[in-house]
């Protein structure tokens, strides 16, 4: 199987996992691309998990 | 894609334009010159035009992207165009880069380099992981962990920092409960309490307090400066007294020395002193007279009425300062009623609290009360005042203390519940991008080794070699380990191969990567990779190459290796296109047999 862009096809494997274990949600556009490019900074790190903290805890309520 | 033809002209060797039209049924093009004859233009080319690289020139020193023009050349004058079946592509020399049009689609390049071979052939793990990073790509990936990284880092440190603020609030609070006596039985409710308890009233009645308190220093010092200009005035009225006695006992003791007449005469000489010299007669008299001689017998009679004169200035000084004294004493009565009346209203304002009534001020008028001082009644009200003052400051400070350790406290509380929850999502999140990168990297790894091994064992068949594994070092990022079977133990290769079986190894290695991260689109180029090779393994290397040509869109093989050209310069196999280069010149350029 060819591999064109080993970051990419990783950057998908660990979107799709941090979603189903809950830590984060599917609303930010730029996480796949910023995860694959390098290029996710502290704050976009926090702002996707704090983002997610958030919507589970209005769940929870 | 299938190539179709590649021109080059003003570009390196190729100082005449040059094509090489590839043979659109074949895999693989075998370019085979002996030294200097325009392979590395040719590979160089290709190169230039597919990627941002400047081929093999990069690698020598004291060359620049300007020596890609042919000698004698203008810059305008470079060329390189690829046909293909999925366009055409066209390579010019501006500003001192090589810029291909267009720039989408452009086919993908993997140059393998002898070089490359032998650097990866001897690599350690670490260097080994570099070399492999040019296809397993995560970098990206990893950087992105890294930040998250950072971030579980610095949650952590504001997490202690948070704890220590909660924890030293609670401390003071529990101490300030303590020495409260513990009310209400536990240290919270107490704090809750107490924090919220309303001190605008007590705040209110302080201010009023303090500023009685500040009237009463007021009046103090209007009080005692209205007795310093009471106790003046007397002694002014005094002084002038005494000396309007001297004076009058002065003129009834001598007669002749009458005041009124000393002033006439001092009138008189100041008349003279001023007037001209023609005076001849007496201003009052009209009786003729010597002005000089009238002026020295004047100053004689004022000079023995001295006593007098002396006498009289005092008087009239003595005058001048009783009036003065007289006008601040009118002052200082002025502010002294004047303040005094604004402490009374003020004392009287906090009657309600302090049991303060008008009896504390019984004068009928501002003369009896400043009679009253220093007003002891008064000045009892006042110490107790300034004690309530001291014991507001002491509950209102404390009260400041603890509301500002419950707000930290609450703040803290609430912000420790947030980071752990922020810093448990970070640190699981780390867990799966770290586990998911390794994961990937192994079974990448573990993919390539296995094609790697196919690859060998078609080159080496029935040798005691093969077994290849590679794998991502434990606990070390970066580093990537291999193994090898060496008569049926998995060994380091590097210790026990042969070097041209390091090298086909290494060979093998690069050739299953290209495989997997490229496609039909990409171009493998070979330039020079093997040198030493026996005739049987030059058999199997070229029959490899042939039968792995359909992962490529091309296979393009450059060598001087003289056994080559013997073995395929009369006949083309199936897959096979051979291109023998002859001698170049600068007159002709790159030359094909």
């Amino acid at each position: 199987m060819s591999q064109q862009n080993p970051n990419e096809h990783l950057a998908k494997i660990i979107q799709t996992e941090l979603q189903q274990k809950g830590l984060i949600d599917n609303t930010n556009p730029n996480f796949l691309q910023k995860l694959s490019n390098g290029t996710m900074k502290e704050n976009d790190w926090l702002n996707a998990l704090e983002s997610k903290l958030k919507t589970s805890n209005l769940d929870a309520k | 894609m299938k190539l179709k033809t590649l021109k080059l002209k003003a570009f390196r060797g190729a100082t005449q334009t040059f094509s090489l039209n590839f043979d659109e049924t074949k895999n693989v093009t075998l370019i085979y010159g002996e030294n200097g004859s325009g392979k590395s233009t040719i590979s160089d080319a290709i190169t230039c035009l597919c990627t941002d690289s400047i081929g093999s020139i990069k690698d020598k020193t004291g060359t620049d992207s300007g020596d890609l023009l042919s000698m004698g050349s203008n810059a305008n004058d470079l060329k390189i165009q690829l046909q293909t079946d999925a366009g055409v592509w066209n390579a010019s020399f501006v500003s001192k880069k090589i810029v291909t049009s267009p720039s989408q689609g452009i086919p993908k390049l993997r140059a393998i380099r002898r070089q490359h071979i032998v650097d990866l052939a001897n690599a350690a793990p670490a260097e080994r992981y570099k070399h492999l990073k040019n296809y397993i790509d995560v970098d990206g990936v990893a950087q992105s962990e890294d930040k998250l990284r950072t971030l579980v880092k610095n949650l952590e440190s504001q997490l202690l920092i948070q704890e220590n603020t909660y924890s030293t609030a609670e401390q003071y609070l529990k101490e300030a409960w303590e020495k409260e006596g513990r009310p209400l039985g536990n240290w919270d409710d107490w704090v809750g309490e107490a924090a919220l308890r309303d001190t605008g009233l007590e705040t209110e009645r302080l201010q009023k307090i303090q500023i009685t308190l500040d009237y009463w220093r007021h009046l103090q010092d209007a009080t005692q400066n209205h007795v310093i200009n009471h106790r003046n005035i007397k002694q002014a009225k005094e002084d002038y007294s005494t000396l309007l006695a001297r004076q009058e006992a002065l003129i009834k003791e001598t007669p002749e020395q009458e005041s009124s007449l000393l002033v006439l005469l001092e009138k008189m000489q100041q008349h003279l002193l001023h007037t001209n010299n023609s005076v001849q007669n007496c201003p009052i008299c009209q009786q003729s007279i010597e002005k000089s001689q009238l002026s020295i017998e004047i100053g004689q009679r004022i000079a023995t009425m001295e006593s007098l004169s002396e006498i009289t200035h005092e008087v009239e000084n003595a005058k001048k300062k009783q009036q003065i004294a007289e006008g601040m004493t009118e002052q200082s009565r002025a502010v002294f009623q004047q303040v005094f009346e604004v402490f009374k209203e003020s004392m009287l304002e906090l009657a309600p609290n302090y049991g303060i009534g008008n009896a504390l001020f019984p004068y009928s008028n501002l003369s009896t009360a400043y009679q009253a001082q220093p007003w002891p009644e008064i000045s009892k009200v006042v110490t107790q005042l300034g004690q309530q003052v001291a014991q507001l400051n002491v509950a209102l400070g404390q009260h400041t203390f603890i509301k500002t350790y419950w707000s930290n406290l609450c703040k803290s509380y609430v912000q420790v519940k947030d980071l752990k929850d922020t810093l448990k999502a970070a640190k699981e999140a780390l867990q799966i991008v770290e586990n998911a990168r390794k994961s990937f990297v192994e079974a990448e790894l573990n993919a390539v080794s296995t094609d790697v091994d196919a690859l060998y064992r078609r080159i080496h068949e029935n040798e005691p070699l093969g077994g290849i594994s590679l794998f991502l070092k434990e606990k070390m990022r970066g580093s990537v380990e291999l193994t090898a079977q060496f008569h049926g133990k998995q060994v380091g290769p590097q210790a026990f191969y042969s070097e041209s079986h390091l090298d086909t190894l290494a060979f093998c290695l690069l050739l299953a990567l290209t495989k997997r991260y490229g496609d039909n689109t990409t171009i493998l180029l070979l330039d020079d990779v093997l040198s030493a090779c026996d005739e049987q393994h030059l058999d199997r290397f070229l029959l490899l190459l042939q039968e792995q040509s359909n992962h490529f869109a091309h296979t393009i093989l450059t060598t001087h290796y003289r056994p080559w050209l013997k073995k395929y310069s009369s006949k083309n196999s199936e897959s096979l296109h051979f291109v023998e280069l002859t001698e170049w010149s600068i007159e002709k350029g790159i030359q094909m047999r």
